[in-house]
């Protein structure tokens, strides 16, 4: 596209289509580089280093579109996430991934990659990271040092390519670039209420989860300039919330639309497919392996699947804090039982620390929209009492 | 209807439980566990231990479970928890309410000092994070890592890890119990302990390959507490009895069903709240469950070869060997070690007629691949198999005639199976 020239409206689009079809793009540039492609399931797996090595990291989110050949394999009982992913592999959707990394982030999601191959024979091949959950313990630490420096090796063996210190350190700087973009369109998001919808915003980020990340800076940098005039029109009037959750998929477009149609306005988030992504920053000032421990360990974001002692209600509390919100709107994948219990906690938090809050359960081939509406009027009515 | 020939010295598992539950009041400190969480280590820090997957299969063994799960969910714990941890926090929210009526006063717990948990499913961390939150105590976590490389290299270094992990865990304890020195000679004493139980638990489970099985499955499902969690002097003798009880009616020719006619491996954890209602299925059609994975994966630990001596136990370095042992169970292996280990080795070596693959509705890692493994053992061990939909201890997940229908199915499958193929010896023989 002429960036130079284009649109805002020309832009998101761009964004949109970028965030959709990850497959279309990710074949584009094999198709200019040569370039191997690596499918990244899982939040923390540490992309420079598949950067350092010259290949593409694409972040496998779902797909919005019915499974069906998943079902098969996979139980109505497993997350969306789960099952889209066995379902696209299944189609074939995959195919453009060169090999799939799946990090121990959940129980569920390497089981399935473990098993995956006895059923699916368009996946060309799958590995594993497993680094430990317990971020402030400092066993684990060695661990997930040690397992980083082995997917570095297993990254070089993959692209026939030394990565060295420099390159692992450039990869970081990029990928900062791109997070520092990220957090400032969020500010801009959190002063300027209502100056994109959510699922703009969710396209912006998804679609800089699967490009390669020279190319979505470029796409941000631009954005940021087509952003200035429209800070001068009237910032929304709606009741700022603050969304969480769908924490390894994209949060449904009908559920980021309702909030905005019913009296909301998003003012900051806390999604996978969201500031989740972005908002731990890599430290460029210590040695790059250990940059990568860092931003695993000191991660900003509290994750159910990771253990810290920290109550995860009083990050997201400060959260609608700093954004001015009035209140958090919980979205839980259902079946995702990590969840089910970080919620259990963070809403006894709430309870105490005053914050509204409502939880909403999203499930793969259903969208219940009506139902939503109803409870999300009700709830920002309350609210307005 | 035949007869269900239990065990007999398994009466004793009950009041011995009561016992060890109603010892944890001498302690100052008590840590509740969830998972494997090195329960060898506690006595030596002065530290009693509560296994709360236990207590919650006691609870729905009694059906006693329904009304906490009720409680814990109008109290914001998901349905799609694990239904362990719904009755374990439903319960917690009843005492801590004050709903006595809900608690019956044989499960009725002191709160925890700490807690410690083993990270072997989605579960078990979170889970004690939550309960940490509810008592205000200090929480330890012991990860396993997920062993996706099956060499012994890779073994060694989780097991390096794990064992670290157990310094720390030592370190941990002592704080919380406030005792100055850890008694590595009482240690000792339980490492030894285990070994013996051990000893007479691998004979059981060898002695299961006998026809007629002396024992059904499900007389050492029921008893697998004492080995889980008790791990003294009097579980291992409680193990010894169960042992020789069997070797009396391998001797006298005695089963546990009176008349054998199909051999079951089960896989997967149980239906706690039908156990009664599936042992007379069972022995309904004379059937008998031969044997599984659930419960006993530590047995079998011994396997990572070259980490430990054959027995499993290297006295010396007691802390390697419950870390060498803990780095090949089966909840953290791969889906191939899973495969030869669970499936090709009980399937081969017990003379098993049928399998059954109980997948749980509130366990999903237990579910999970249960279609590929039921497909698999169709297909290359020319076993019947059926994934049943049930839960540990959920009673939602249950329909008594359901699960008879398609158990009666998968027998008459064998049937089949056994008919087809004496048809074919006939021809054979003309």
């Amino acid at each position: 596209m002429d960036l130079k020239n284009c649109t805002l409206e020309e832009l998101l689009q761009e964004f949109k289509f970028r965030a959709r079809e990850p497959a279309e793009a990710a074949n584009a540039w094999k198709a200019k580089t040569g370039g191997k492609v690596i499918g990244v399931a899982g939040l923390d797996v540490p992309e420079p280093i598949i950067h350092a090595a010259g290949m593409l990291p694409v972040v496998l989110l779902d797909r919005d579109e019915a499974v069906t050949l998943g079902n098969a394999h996979v139980e109505m009982h497993q997350c969306g996430y789960i099952r889209s992913i066995v379902d696209q592999a299944l189609k074939g959707q995959l195919e453009f991934c060169d090999e799939i990394l799946f990090h121990d982030c959940c129980h569920i999601i390497r089981m399935l990659g473990d098993a995956m191959h006895t059923f699916c024979d368009k996946i060309k091949k799958i590995k594993f990271v497993y680094f430990p959950p317990m971020l402030e313990y400092k066993t684990s630490q060695s661990y997930t040092l040690d397992e980083m420096y082995d997917m570095r090796k297993r990254m070089e063996d993959i692209a026939g390519v030394k990565i060295t210190d420099e390159a692992l350190a450039e990869s970081i700087k990029i990928f900062n670039t791109q997070k520092k973009l990220l957090i400032e369109l969020y500010d801009i998001r959190r002063s300027h209420p209502g100056i994109l919808t959510g699922v703009q915003v969710s396209d912006i980020v998804a679609a800089g989860m699967c490009m390669p990340k020279e190319d979505h800076i470029e796409l941000l940098r631009r954005l940021l300039v087509l952003l200035e005039p429209e800070k001068a029109k009237p910032v929304s009037k709606a009741f700022p919330v603050v969304v969480h959750g769908s924490l390894c998929e994209r949060c449904d477009d009908y559920v980021l639309n309702n909030i905005e149609a019913t009296g909301g306005v998003i003012v900051d988030d806390d999604l996978y497919v969201g500031s989740r992504y972005f908002i731990t920053t890599y430290d460029e000032s210590i040695a790059p392996m250990d940059a990568l421990l860092k931003a695993y360990c000191e991660r900003v974001t509290p994750c159910p699947t990771r253990y810290t002692e920290a109550d995860p209600g009083e990050y997201l509390t400060d959260l609608v804090k700093k954004a001015n919100a009035k209140g958090i709107i919980m979205v839980i994948v259902k079946f995702c039982e990590s969840h089910d219990y970080f919620y259990f906690t963070a809403h006894r938090y709430f309870e105490k620390a005053g914050i509204p809050e409502m939880l909403v359960e999203t499930e793969h081939d259903s969208a219940p929209e009506g139902q939503l509406k109803t409870r999300l009027q009700g709830f920002f009515e309350t609210m307005e009492g | 209807m035949a007869n269900v020939n239990r065990i007999k010295c398994t009466a004793k598992v009950s009041p011995m439980l009561d016992e060890y539950y109603a010892s944890m009041a001498h302690f100052d400190c008590v840590a509740w566990c969830m998972g494997p969480s090195a329960y060898e280590m506690m006595g030596a820090a002065g530290v009693s231990c509560f296994q709360a997957e236990s207590a919650a299969a006691r609870i729905a063994g009694g059906h006693d479970e329904v009304p906490l799960i009720e409680y814990g969910q109008a109290r914001g714990v998901s349905p799609d928890m694990c239904s362990y941890a719904k009755i374990n926090i439903g319960h917690i929210l009843a005492q801590q309410d004050g709903r006595w009526d809900l608690v019956k006063e044989r499960y009725r717990l002191n709160p925890p000092n700490l807690i410690v948990a083993g990270n072997i499913c989605p579960s078990m961390m979170q889970w004690a994070h939550v309960l940490g939150k509810l008592f205000n105590v200090p929480v330890f976590i012991i990860d396993y890592p997920f062993a996706y490389d099956p060499t012994v290299e890779h073994l060694r270094r989780n097991a390096k890890y794990v064992r670290a992990e157990l310094e720390e865990l030592k370190k941990f304890l002592l704080k919380c119990s406030g005792k100055e020195d850890y008694d590595w000679d009482k240690l000792n004493e339980q490492m030894a302990c285990c070994r013996e139980m051990d000893f007479y638990q691998h004979n059981i489970s060898a002695l299961q390959r006998v026809v007629p099985a002396p024992a059904s499955f499900i007389d050492n499902a029921v008893s697998m507490t004492p080995a889980l969690s008790m791990k003294n002097q009097k579980a291992a003798d409680f193990y010894k009895e169960f042992m020789e009880e069997m070797l009396d009616r391998v001797k006298h020719g005695i089963g546990s069903c009176d008349n054998e006619r199909y051999r079951i491996m089960w896989r997967g954890n149980f239906p706690w709240f039908k156990i009664s209602f599936l042992s007379k299925l069972f022995a309904k059609y004379d059937a008998q469950l031969v044997c599984g994975e659930y419960g006993f994966s530590y047995l079998d630990a011994p396997r990572g070869g070259e980490l430990i001596p054959p027995d499993g136990y290297d006295l010396k370095d007691p802390l390697w060997s419950i870390a060498a042992r803990s780095v090949n169970g089966t909840y953290i292996a791969s889906y191939d070690t899973k495969w030869k280990n669970e499936f090709v080795g009980f399937i081969t070596q017990y003379s098993i007629d049928a399998v059954i693959i109980q997948a749980p509705h509130t366990c999903r890692p237990w579910t999970l691949t249960t279609r590929e493994f039921c497909q698999r053992v169709e297909n290359e061990l020319g076993v019947p198999c059926i994934v049943l939909e049930a839960d540990h201890t959920d009673a939602s997940y249950f329909n008594d005639a359901q699960v008879e229908t398609r158990i009666k199915a998968l027998l008459e499958t064998v049937d089949a199976r056994r008919e087809e193929k004496a048809a074919k010896a006939r021809e054979a023989a003309q």
